[in-house]
């Protein structure tokens, strides 16, 4: 049996090898962009059974490459789940409404972190 | 003189009326009492031409008597009632009495008749003395004293009339009734050329008086420093007195009105308080004078009697300006104030991403989540892990301040038991409470406590509350936490046997950034903690409240106005026995 994908999209170096090595450690195989545009034709050519999404992206927003994501019929399936540094009132809320899956807040639980990916890739 | 007029007369009395309505109180309040017979030169006056009058019958009485023998008793009677009421009128020297001044008439009334109908009544020598009440009641120059004193004159008249008539009296012989003719004609001409001399330079002097203060009145107008003039509701100038402020002198205010000597952008807002003047009998507004463009006027409007209008105008450039500093610094300190509270925002933002490597590589080592490492280095990464979770903690504080500080923070209010937040906030703590040796109640009520709040908001002020209650707290020491529902209020009261606070730092404490003590005896920490009590509790509309002795303890109390039901509190209700009855 093939192992799960996961893609990363993630601007911070550390927290992008934070991320990979759990998933790593967990058997999962990881694809990792830093920008959000590329984030969309590596999740059309590889597919992945789960996309982390930085939401402060660099150049675009990571809810916008999520609204991209869940317009395309052959991508909406993938569940997003957004991983961000912003802790506002009304974050999640923006964030599920943008079509994120759920909701990671920075800085990481290790044990929650794992749980929440863990329920979106069985 | 120094007003401006429209080229007719200016209708000042109505000025007059409405700016200065105290001139009368004023002037009586200055002068000495009317009443003063010694000051009073009318009544001096009166009192000499009476006593003239007397000593004028006297003489004649005494000259009669000395050349002429055989002079008949009745004329001699006649003489003495002429002499009397000139006498008794110097009683007003002491008491000057408007009764006293009536009967000082009605003995000339008297006397002029009695005198009359001795002497041959009308036909007689004395018959000119029924007009002696007349006299002396002008010279008191009061209006109704002339009014009694020509009845009395009548009278008197018609007495004489009688006496004439019923053939009850006879004239003297020729030398007397030469004597006498001469007299009572002589006397009463005198009296009464004495008495209008006297009224009529009285008339003359009131006169000047008035034209006086009213020429006071007008200088006092024309040198205030604003101008003030009367206007009709279309902003028509009538008149104007004082002075003009620059861009608006009275020639513009007269040709243009009031509304054309302003700057365009500004006569709506002039023609607005007009009318408003108009209706509601008041208004100010502030305007710039279409011939000076760098200043500002301001004009107070009220309402007169007559529907006109009176208004104020003065040059309010200064003020204005001072205003225009004023709202500029506030915006500048809104500005920097925003500016520090996204600066906070985004600093937070960008020190939680590093912490997300801190926390998340320490969190897999102390874990060992990809194999085992020596214990000393778990402990490590442990230490770090708990460093990371308190920095962040400080950061999260910051966060909220600069939100709260930005009126960015939205309540998310939810249903909820406020027990919940409490007990999860007490079993937070107490591992560290045990460890620093101090004993940690919590008193919180047997049902549940429904409120409508914040629950995250809750739980962070018993968390602050408790984190500070901690650090001032020695070991050995005790903290009560204790929550309870009184109607729609909820009461959370954090009590500590700690250090307790000064009441000079009782004073600053609440406020951000400020920790009671010195530097050196601050514990760590940035000093948000109960700035953020005290902002959550006033976001859900309720108040904090700190009680403290230095040495020897403090209690926080907050008040939220948030219960919607207490179970408990509606069963107490329910039951509440009277005092006697328990006993």
């Amino acid at each position: 049996m093939m192992s799960k994908k996961v893609l990363i999209v993630e601007d911070n170096e550390l927290n992008m090898k934070l991320f990979h090595d759990l998933l790593d450690a967990q058997g999962y195989e990881t694809l990792q962009t830093r920008e959000g545009l590329q984030a969309l034709a590596l999740a059309r050519t590889h597919r992945p059974d789960l996309i982390l999404m930085d939401i402060q992206l660099p150049e675009i927003s990571g809810l916008e490459v999520t609204k991209w994501l869940k317009e395309d019929d052959d991508l909406s399936h993938i569940p997003v789940v957004a991983v961000t540094a912003f802790a506002m009132k009304g974050d999640e809320e923006r964030i599920r409404d943008g079509g994120c899956e759920a909701y990671i807040s920075k800085p990481i639980s290790v044990s929650h972190f794992l749980d929440t990916v863990r329920r979106y890739l069985g | 003189m120094g007003g401006y007029h429209p080229g007719s007369t200016p209708r000042i009395r109505a000025i007059l009326k409405v700016t200065l309505p105290a001139p009368q109180e004023a002037s009586s309040a200055a002068a000495p009492p009317a009443r003063d017979a010694a000051r009073d030169p009318g009544l001096e006056a009166a009192l000499i031409q009476n006593l003239a009058w007397s000593a004028a019958v006297c003489l004649t009485l005494g000259a009669i008597l000395w050349l002429i023998p055989g002079v008949p008793l009745a004329v001699v009677l006649a003489l003495v009632l002429g002499a009397a009421p000139g006498l008794l009128a110097q009683l007003l020297r002491w008491r000057d009495r408007e009764g006293l001044r009536l009967m000082v008439i009605a003995a000339w009334a008297l006397a002029g008749a009695g005198a009359a109908s001795l002497t041959g009544g009308v036909a007689g020598p004395l018959a000119a003395w029924v007009a002696a009440p007349l006299a002396c009641a002008i010279a008191f120059d009061r209006r109704k004293a002339v009014s009694g004193g020509a009845a009395l004159s009548i009278v008197a008249l018609a007495v004489s009339l009688w006496a004439t008539l019923a053939a009850k009296t006879q004239a003297p012989a020729a030398p007397v009734s030469i004597w006498l003719g001469v007299l009572g004609i002589g006397s009463v001409t005198a009296s009464f050329a004495a008495a209008l001399t006297v009224v009529l330079r009285r008339r003359a002097d009131r006169t000047d008086i008035a034209e006086a203060s009213l020429g006071r009145l007008e200088s006092l107008l024309a040198e205030q420093p604003h101008l003030i003039m009367t206007l009709d509701t279309a902003g028509k100038v009538a008149s104007a007195f004082g002075a003009a402020p620059q861009g608006l002198p009275p020639e513009i205010l007269f040709s243009q009105g009031l509304i054309g000597a302003a700057h365009h952008p500004d006569r709506p807002a002039l023609q607005t308080a007009i009318l408003r003047a108009a209706t509601h009998g008041e208004a100010e507004v502030s305007f710039t004078p279409r011939a000076a463009l760098d200043r500002q006027a301001a004009i107070s409007l009220r309402r007169l009697d007559d529907g006109r209008l009176i208004g104020v105008l003065r040059d309010a450039s200064v003020q204005h300006a001072r205003e225009a500093a004023l709202d500029a610094a506030r915006a500048e300190a809104e500005a920097l104030n925003a500016g520090k509270s996204r600066f906070l925002a985004n600093m937070s933002h960008e020190l939680r991403t590093p912490l997300n490597a801190v926390i998340g590589f320490s969190d897999i080592m102390r874990q060992r989540l990809f194999g085992p490492i020596p214990d000393r280095y778990a402990e490590y990464a442990q230490l770090i892990h708990e460093s990371g979770g308190h920095l962040l903690d400080l950061i999260n504080d910051v966060l909220d301040m600069a939100k709260i500080e930005a009126e960015r923070y939205e309540l998310h209010k939810e249903v909820f038991d406020a027990r919940d937040p409490v007990s999860a906030a007490l079993r937070l703590v107490r591992l560290q409470a045990h460890e620093a040796d101090i004993a940690l109640r919590g008193v919180l009520p047997t049902e549940a406590v429904s409120i409508d709040a914040d629950r995250r908001a809750l739980k962070q002020i018993v968390l602050n509350l408790l984190s500070n209650a901690l650090k001032f707290t020695p070991a050995g020491g005790q903290i009560t936490v204790s929550l309870m529902a009184q109607g729609e209020m909820l009461e959370l009261v954090v009590a500590d046997t700690g250090v307790g606070l000064a009441p000079e730092d009782l004073q600053r404490i609440g406020r951000p950034f400020e920790q009671a003590g010195d530097a050196g005896s601050r514990a760590l920490g940035t000093g948000l903690g109960l700035s953020l009590v005290r902002a959550f509790a006033q976001l859900h509309g309720g108040e904090m409240t700190i009680e403290s002795t230095l040495g020897e303890g403090t209690a926080v109390t907050v008040r939220l106005p948030v219960v919607i039901g207490s179970e408990n509190g509606g069963r107490q209700g329910a039951q509440i026995i009277p005092l006697d009855a328990r006993r």
